[in-house]
């Protein structure tokens, strides 16, 4: 533990050049307006910057991906108090009382004390991140491909259970869908290009960047574009900086939203919306006036907007260690990694462990970058939450064009991102989460390979899937995921929960 | 009652016959049994499996769809006339049309000139600006994206 700190210290230092300082902020400022616009998310924005970015050096092509994912989180949440539209799904719950706070005057305060929150969720996720994924790392080395391949199977369910709340069939059929899609191209064992039909093109698989694009940022174009919204009006900005009081008041929900915000990270593909909900819950749950909440509630606020950025932090654990995505912004952050030639996974604690530590510093930046910005030239930067949807829209087609094709230089790109959109707005529509079908797609060839691996290993006995103790462990999660809430096993838990109170002397019985 | 079980009756039929095309699919690959061992390893393996779970959970949709009345579809030449008539159904095509329209452009003219085609057309028929603000603007931005990219970041563009 002793060499953490210093290590963390040492890449700091290593990234603390000029060029790498003005590429943090000008890319945390830009991720502050992309999150600030409705229909802009950190997702698509990251999507954007990879095609963008892909000729730069790695380091300063992922720290600009890292301040534009830390920056879109934080900025939603502008729009999400001054006029009641979050500008990112994660600063949905930052609506519920930063908005309030706004309408009784108290629009700058919010927003100072949503842009703290913001920075020490980061702060406490980044904890984790640099001190205990090195330790993580260790437990991945023994994941063999059983486990490997029960871990994408869990990644692709939960996220469908938790992105489709009302309905997680969709979820499952969106993750599936996306499973399927990563068929397409060569498979990794024998090289045989499948569902390519003699397409040249298709031959290397449907490129990650421009399905992300698609599904982010095209889909997004036409949602906006078809459904008008209502400008709504903005309330006026004044003082931003929080009140040291009012802070310190809050130091347990920091800690509490913090750690609930980065645990849901880790969960695979959930994301920063859930973090936020389920942080702000929390705070609710322990508050002494919950009749507030809704109403203005510094505590909601705080919660939400320490939830939704600690996830942040925690959702790239994952992707360093297992190179599985904690949210579909980290989705876009693993394949950045990939196309720069970094192999984030179990390996990385052995190859190259100061990767964790360099990524933790980038993350560092990114956020003190975002309180730096957050903090100042707020009423400057909250005029872009005038410019009209019908200008933007177009604009963001365009760059969604150029950032598809920038990769491999090739417009079949360009067909794909547009071909996700057309298919994403109605699937949207229908409430078929987007999540579980960009994870599908990122998983997908890790679930082949490892399935089928294993299988070749073992001459074709499917035991070890089912006999190794973290496979157990993982089919255990499957099931609950997939039964949870069959109202039989419900029952079957109730009374099994009965059962073991009655056995313990803590039954209904003691309280008559 | 869960889900929209109209738009459920029909996703789960295409769901199902999508299914079944990647299973047919998926058998018609090589199994390269012979080299390998075993059908596990052929390259059909995997998409089978998605492609027969797909296949079941489109199943349980339409069925929960079919219970929920789905098959009421309840179209007349009404329904049908105000479906064609909606401005989301216009706006939506035209939307994907100028997105197409811009990729079929690419390639063939400059990008600056298919990008400027595309946001003035978008401009001028969703928003509400002057006529020369949006040409000024569609113009300034279409510039201006080619020279930051090409320039700057240095992408090469269509």
């Amino acid at each position: 533990m002793g060499v953490g700190p210093l290590n963390l210290f040492h890449e700091l230092w290593n990234l603390m050049t000029p060029g790498i300082l003005f590429s943090v902020f000008w890319a945390t400022m830009l991720g502050i307006m992309v999150g600030m616009l409705p229909g802009l998310t950190a997702t698509m924005g990251i999507a954007l910057l990879t095609g963008l970015t892909f000729q730069w050096a790695t380091e300063n092509a992922i720290v600009i991906l890292i301040a534009m994912y830390v920056g879109a989180i934080y900025g939603g949440s502008r729009s999400a108090i001054l006029v009641n539209i979050p500008g990112t799904p994660a600063n949905a719950a930052a609506c519920l009382d930063g908005h309030p706070l706004a309408l009784s005057g108290k629009a700058g305060e919010a927003i100072g004390l949503a842009t703290t929150a913001s920075f020490l969720g980061s702060f406490v996720a980044l904890m984790f991140m640099a001190f205990f994924t090195p330790y993580l790392g260790q437990i991945a080395l023994r994941f063999l491909s059983f486990e490997f391949f029960w871990l994408t199977l869990f990644g692709v369910l939960i996220c469908g259970n938790l992105t489709a709340p009302e309905d997680p069939l969709k979820g499952w059929i969106a993750g599936f869908l996306g499973l399927f899609l990563a068929m397409v191209g060569m498979d990794d064992i024998q090289a045989y290009p499948r569902f390519a039909y003699g397409t040249v093109d298709l031959y290397g698989g449907l490129s990650l960047i421009p399905a992300l694009v698609g599904v982010y940022g095209m889909t997004e174009v036409i949602q906006s574009t078809v459904e008008v919204v209502r400008q709504e009006t903005m309330s006026q900005v004044g003082r931003v900086i929080p009140r040291l009081g009012d802070l310190l008041s809050q130091w347990k929900n920091f800690i509490r939203s913090g750690i609930i915000g980065t645990f849901v990270g880790a969960i695979p593909g959930v994301g920063e919306n859930i973090a936020s909900f389920v942080a702000y819950d929390f705070a609710q749950r322990a508050s002494k006036t919950p009749e507030k909440f809704g109403k203005g509630a510094i505590e909601g606020l705080v919660a939400a907007e320490t939830g939704d950025n600690a996830c942040v932090g925690g959702a790239i654990i994952p992707v360093l260690v297992l190179a599985v995505p904690g949210s579909p912004p980290a989705a876009v952050l693993l394949a950045a990694m990939w196309l720069h030639g970094m192999r984030p996974g179990p390996l990385l604690v052995i190859e190259a462990p100061n990767i964790i530590y360099q990524v933790s510093a980038m993350f560092l930046m990114a956020s003190v970058a975002m309180l730096i910005l957050g903090l100042s030239m707020v009423r400057a930067v909250v005029k872009i939450l005038k410019v009209p949807t019908a200008i933007l829209m177009p604009i963001i087609l365009v760059l969604c064009a150029v950032g598809s094709f920038a990769i491999n230089g090739r417009l079949f790109d360009i067909l794909v991102m547009l071909l996700f959109g057309l298919i994403g707005y109605p699937l949207r529509k229908m409430k078929y989460p987007d999540a579980p079908l960009i994870l599908g797609l990122i998983l997908g060839p890790m679930l082949d390979e490892n399935l089928r691996r294993g299988l070749l290993l073992n001459h074709g006995d499917i035991t070890p899937f089912f006999t190794r103790p973290i496979s157990i462990i993982l089919i255990i999660f499957i099931l609950l995921t997939l039964f949870g809430r069959n109202p039989y096993v419900t029952r079957a838990f109730q009374a099994m929960k009965r059962s073991i109170l009655g056995a313990i002397g803590i039954g209904r019985s003691h309280k008559g | 009652m869960k889900g929209m079980p109209r738009a459920d009756f029909i996703m789960g039929l295409i769901l199902m016959a999508f299914s079944v095309f990647i299973i047919r699919e998926s058998l018609r690959m090589p199994t390269f049994e012979k080299d390998w061992g075993g059908l596990y390893a052929a390259p059909g393996f995997v998409p089978m499996i998605f492609g027969g779970i797909i296949f079941l959970m489109s199943l349980f949709l339409w069925i929960r769809a079919l219970r929920n009345k789905g098959y009421e579809m309840g179209i007349t030449r009404e329904n049908v006339w105000d479906f064609l008539r909606s401005k989301t159904v216009h706006r939506w095509c035209l939307a994907i049309g100028y997105s197409f329209l811009f990729f079929f452009l690419l390639g063939r003219v400059y990008f600056y000139l298919a990008a400027f085609i595309v946001l003035f057309l978008f401009m001028v028929t969703f928003g509400k600006e002057k006529f020369l603000h949006v040409l000024i603007i569609s113009i300034v931005t279409s510039v201006a994206i080619y020279f930051v990219f090409t320039r700057i970041f240095l992408v090469p563009l269509p």
